[in-house]
């Protein structure tokens, strides 16, 4: 019957552009562990820091803050590494698993879409470090990864847009209530990715 | 019965050309590896299917290198896109006559 030739062909071209432009195998998994790598490192740099008080991460303005900036910004450096490193691998992974490559026209314009507004955003980092404008750190690292992801979005997973979304609130919180910065960015950085990376990895990876 | 059959272009009656077609309309320009993977096809097949695209016009072809490893990217030419968008409007068309 020509009429479900018709279907089909219109269905097939329908998939493979999809299919061309779509990044599906980005691991969820990869998302839960930065999320914990995020989390686990900034209260052991807190704890290591102040003992159990908590009021520097609600709203009470911090004692020590250069020392304090100074030893955050090193290990969230070492959490971006790390979480590089385990999304790469494990992206790899999945892209095996799926019979994928990770090296698609799709996969390199997720790269290229993340590239752009976090390279961006590192360099804006920079400026304000050597400026001493630290309080400022959580909430522009929040606002260029979230708009990174918005973008991306659209080259993988819808949920991913959702995660930009949510990043970019909450680093547009920690730019008005500097004081809850820090806070934010484990809301961001930790939780976030930890129910988002779950969410993915439920849905898509099973 | 009336049918449109005799719109249908020519070029687009295979469906690995449809669907080449398709992917070059929403990307900028798309290489051979990446075609390969992407459809499935062996070299051989894929290349003349692509020959047969460029032959009508539809597609340009750039030959190029990258290190020592040949990189050819194809282009949907203007010819190209017109043609698969007027493909489309016709089997939508069939499509829509068979309904009522």
């Amino acid at each position: 019957m020509v009429e479900k030739e018709i279907h089909e062909e219109l269905v097939s071209i329908r998939r493979i552009m999809e299919r061309s432009v779509k990044f599906n195998a980005l691991s969820g998994l990869a998302g839960v562990l930065a999320g914990f790598y995020a989390v686990i490192v900034c209260l052991l740099v807190y704890f290591s820091m102040y003992g159990f008080h908590v009021g520097y991460l609600l709203g009470q303005p911090m004692l020590n803050e250069k020392e304090a900036y100074y030893r955050f910004t090193v290990s969230a450096l070492f959490v971006l590494m790390m979480s590089l490193v385990t999304a790469v691998l494990l992206t790899i992974r999945q892209a095996k698993m799926q019979g994928v490559s990770f090296q698609s026209v799709a996969s390199m314009q997720v790269v290229s879409t993340m590239a752009t507004p976090l390279v961006i955003g590192g360099i804006l980092m920079l400026a304000l470090f050597f400026r001493h404008e630290w309080s400022l750190l959580p909430s522009v690292s929040l606002v260029f990864y979230g708009l990174a992801l918005v973008s991306t979005g659209k080259y993988t997973f819808p949920e991913v847009t959702w995660l930009g979304y949510l990043q970019v609130v909450a680093g547009l919180i920690a730019a008005f209530l500097p004081t809850f910065g820090l806070l934010c960015w484990i809301v961001g950085f930790g939780v976030l990715h930890i129910l988002f990376g779950a969410i993915i990895h439920n849905k898509y990876s099973r | 019965m009336k049918s449109g059959l005799q719109e249908f272009d020519k070029a687009f009656e295979n469906r690995i050309r449809l669907q080449i077609m398709s992917i070059l309309t929403i990307h900028a320009s798309y290489d051979f590896l990446s075609f390969k993977e992407l459809l499935d096809l062996t070299d051989g097949n894929l290349a003349s299917h692509l020959k047969a695209l460029e032959r009508t016009g539809y597609i340009a072809v750039q030959k190029s290198f990258i290190g020592r490893k040949p990189n050819t990217k194809y282009t949907a030419t203007e010819t190209g896109k017109v043609a698969f968008i007027k493909h489309l409007e016709v089997l939508e068309a069939f499509i829509n006559n068979q309904k009522v």
